[in-house]
């Protein structure tokens, strides 16, 4: 859904289109990581939006236009089981625990366990420890921390709403890799297509006819 | 209120809501002749039958209805009975018939003319900026996508139909990429032609995409109702949503969200459905907003979308949430601000079918209390209800007016029709008895007069003489 069959900007040629899950427990600073990378600003009552649970994020890699829509979700206990529905079709996830908390961190690690497991290697997961402002509190262990997230192919980052440390470099990396899976698969449906192409019947998909072309562009079109 | 104290009244007699079919327990819909999803194909296939049936009377082995059995249930069949004596006793007129039959079943695209008049009106002053030729093409591609995909609607899967639509909104998007009339167009224009072209082709197909009987949407739409209204005493504290119940301005703008979530039911485009998702959430944010004095996040809406959509128990709930996902582009629900609305009040309703004592911070025996109906906890929003309750009324109400209407348009075009009908007819048989008398002409002689013998009449002059005997 990020790109279009011809492996090129999707979307009419208006840049890709990565949709971007916040994931953790209440409290651990989702709302505010996503409100400092937007809006700038640590108070969320200074926010010139009208809301601050879904928001958008403008941005160009390497030549690229990346559109970052960013959801956040409820981190209350009792809408643990609604995760799937919010992580449906997402490209990337932040797992986000509170370094002063270690349940938190637990939590984070369960998320991650789930996501692998609905999703697989499709999506891309960053494990942040946010509030590392508060480093004297820190509880979670920085090196089993990255350890944890190499070991399930996540990248791993600090950072601090409240200072505005490592949320930019945090969300270009996983850009970065949302951009090459994107463009990974882009390549392997151009292979796909490229096969179907040189069967004979692939000549008659028409943009006119739809019937035509409904047959012969599904998945497995060649015969 | 003096009668805050009372729970919310009945709108409209449950009877009044039921499919006609006496025996039916779902629910019945204006648009299918107050029946429900099910019963209406019944009837329809039954109509078409013995409409072919009349049409072919002369075959002689057209007789038996196999398809009796399978639904004897004794109200209905009655009254399919009725029916079926009163198109038999049509008097056989197949002799003036003229070759093809005016009475081929209306095609959905007919069917939907007015809401695709009023479509094409919301989208003039936007085609008139770029090209009307745009809408023209635009409106003849959907026309042929949605002929072909009605064709085979009621032999499909819903899953099926759910591949072959999205794939038509792939071809659209192929299609004005490569097309020249498209060429000129900016991505934002495109876009808007896109939708356009989308909810021409779901307003048609909507009668036959929406709750369709191969699938159990219907059912679960009963389920999700009764769960909601044994739920009508959950208020927004057991929900920890910070909704402020006794402030005017907040209370105004929760009956707007509840609105805008009941006027779904009567949109025909997912897209137009999917609006109203996002205009009650947006009064949801206005007035949380208004009630903590700043942005809300997740944590905060979510609950008071929950909260709002117990508040409204939307008809048809789950039907609508299945006709968007199947058949809304699913491209405007992966990302975007449409779709994180959308995707809450999925996570909102999925909420609503787990609610346990857990979920509303309850002791287990209190919540079975509750949802046995035994206790009713106090609350505020009671004579609120009452007022959602009667906004609820106007807007069915509304609904049903402007169904009636465009069933008396439908009528009056019809009459119409029949008198067109009336005057061919009576010109045909005009034409028919012109040409029966030229082939065969009276051509009336004068009257021979008898001839007088005995007058002085001159033509008796040249008479023969009498024969006289011979001896
Ligand atoms: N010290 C510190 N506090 C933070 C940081 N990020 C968030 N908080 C605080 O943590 C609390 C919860 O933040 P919030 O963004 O609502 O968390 P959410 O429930 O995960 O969305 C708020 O009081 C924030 O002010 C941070 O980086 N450092
Ligand atoms: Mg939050
Ligand atoms: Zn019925």
């Amino acid at each position: 859904m990020a790109t279009t069959p011809d492996g090129g900007e999707s979307i009419g040629g208006r840049g890709y289109n990565f949709k971007v899950v916040l994931l953790g427990e209440g409290c651990v600073g989702k709302t505010s990581l996503v409100v400092r990378y937007v809006e700038d600003v640590f108070n969320t009552k200074h926010v010139t939006t009208l809301q601050a649970s879904f928001l958008n994020k403008k941005l160009s890699l390497a030549g690229r236009r990346v559109h970052l829509s960013i959801w956040d979700t409820a981190g209350q206990e009792r809408f643990h089981a609604l995760g799937p529905i919010y992580y449906r079709a997402s490209n990337g996830a932040v797992l986000v625990y509170d370094v002063t908390d270690q349940d938190s961190f637990e939590k984070a690690k369960n998320w991650v366990k789930e996501l692998r497991k609905m999703l697989g290697a499709d999506i891309c997961l960053t494990i942040v420890g946010n509030k590392i402002d508060l480093q004297k509190e820190q509880t979670v262990d920085t090196k089993l921390a990255e350890e944890y997230a190499a070991s399930v192919g996540a990248s791993h980052f600090h950072t601090s709403a409240k200072l505005n440390a490592g949320i930019e470099e945090m969300f270009l990396e996983l850009c970065k890799r949302m951009l090459e899976q994107a463009q990974k698969e882009a390549e392997q449906r151009m292979a796909a297509d490229f096969q179907a192409a040189a069967s004979p019947r692939r000549n008659v998909v028409v943009v006119e006819d739809g019937e035509e072309a409904l047959e012969t562009s599904g998945r497995s079109a060649c015969c | 209120m003096q009668s805050a104290a009372r729970g919310p009244s009945p709108r409209v007699s449950e009877a009044e809501l039921k499919c006609k079919n006496d025996e039916c327990e779902f629910y019945g819909n204006a648009q299918w002749g107050g029946y429900c999803s099910k019963c209406r194909k019944i009837v329809a296939s039954r109509a078409a039958k013995s409409e072919s049936r009349l049409r072919h009377q002369h075959d002689s082995f057209s007789g038996h209805d196999r398809s009796g059995a399978s639904y004897s249930s004794s109200g209905f069949s009655r009254f399919e009975e009725k029916r079926r004596q009163q198109t038999e006793k049509k008097p056989k007129m197949n002799v003036f018939k003229k070759s093809p039959s005016p009475k081929e079943p209306a095609s959905c695209i007919t069917l939907a003319a007015s809401e695709l008049e009023q479509l094409k009106q919301e989208n003039a002053s936007f085609f008139r900026t770029i090209d009307q030729q745009v809408e023209k093409d635009i409106a003849a591609t959907c026309r042929s996508h949605v002929d072909k995909i009605a064709a085979v609607a009621e032999l499909k899967s819903v899953d099926e139909l759910e591949k072959q639509i999205q794939q038509v909104y792939k071809l659209l998007v192929n299609k004005m990429d490569a097309f020249k009339i498209y060429s000129r167009l900016s991505a934002e224009e495109k876009d808007q032609c896109l939708i356009y072209a989308e909810n021409y082709i779901m307003t048609c197909l909507y009668t036959s995409l929406f709750c369709p009987p191969t699938t159990e949407d219907e059912n679960k739409d009963l389920i999700i109702q009764n769960r909601i209204r044994q739920l009508s005493w959950v208020n927004a504290e057991h929900l920890e949503c910070k909704i402020s119940e006794t402030e005017p301005e907040v209370r105004e703008l929760v009956y707007s969200a509840i609105t805008e979530i009941l006027s779904m039911d009567s949109a025909r485009a997912p897209n137009e459905k999917l609006s109203c998702v996002v205009r009650c959430c947006g009064a949801i944010f206005r007035l949380l907003q208004v009630a903590q004095g700043g942005p809300a996040s997740a944590d905060d809406f979510l609950p008071a979308l929950i909260f709002v959509t117990l508040k409204a128990n939307p008809p048809r709930l789950k039907s609508n949430i299945n006709y968007i996902s199947r058949f809304c582009n699913e491209n405007r629900l992966v990302s975007g601000e449409a779709a994180y609305y959308f995707t809450n009040l999925c996570g909102a309703v999925s909420f609503i079918e787990g609610i346990g004592a857990k979920s509303v911070n309850l002791p287990n025996d209190e919540f079975d209390q509750y949802m046995s109906g035994k206790v009713v906890p106090v609350s505020t929003w009671d004579s609120a209800l009452l007022m959602c309750e009667s906004m609820r009324v106007i807007n069915e109400q509304l609904t049903t007016l402007e169904d009636l209407e465009k069933r008396n348009g439908n009528t009056l075009s019809t009459a119409s029709l029949l008198h067109q009908e009336i005057l061919a007819f009576q010109d045909d048989i005009c034409s028919k008895l012109d040409a029966l008398v030229e082939q065969a002409p009276l051509i009336l002689r004068p009257i021979k007069e008898p001839t007088e013998l005995d007058s002085e009449n001159p033509l008796t002059e040249s008479l023969p003489p009498p024969i006289v005997p011979q001896v």
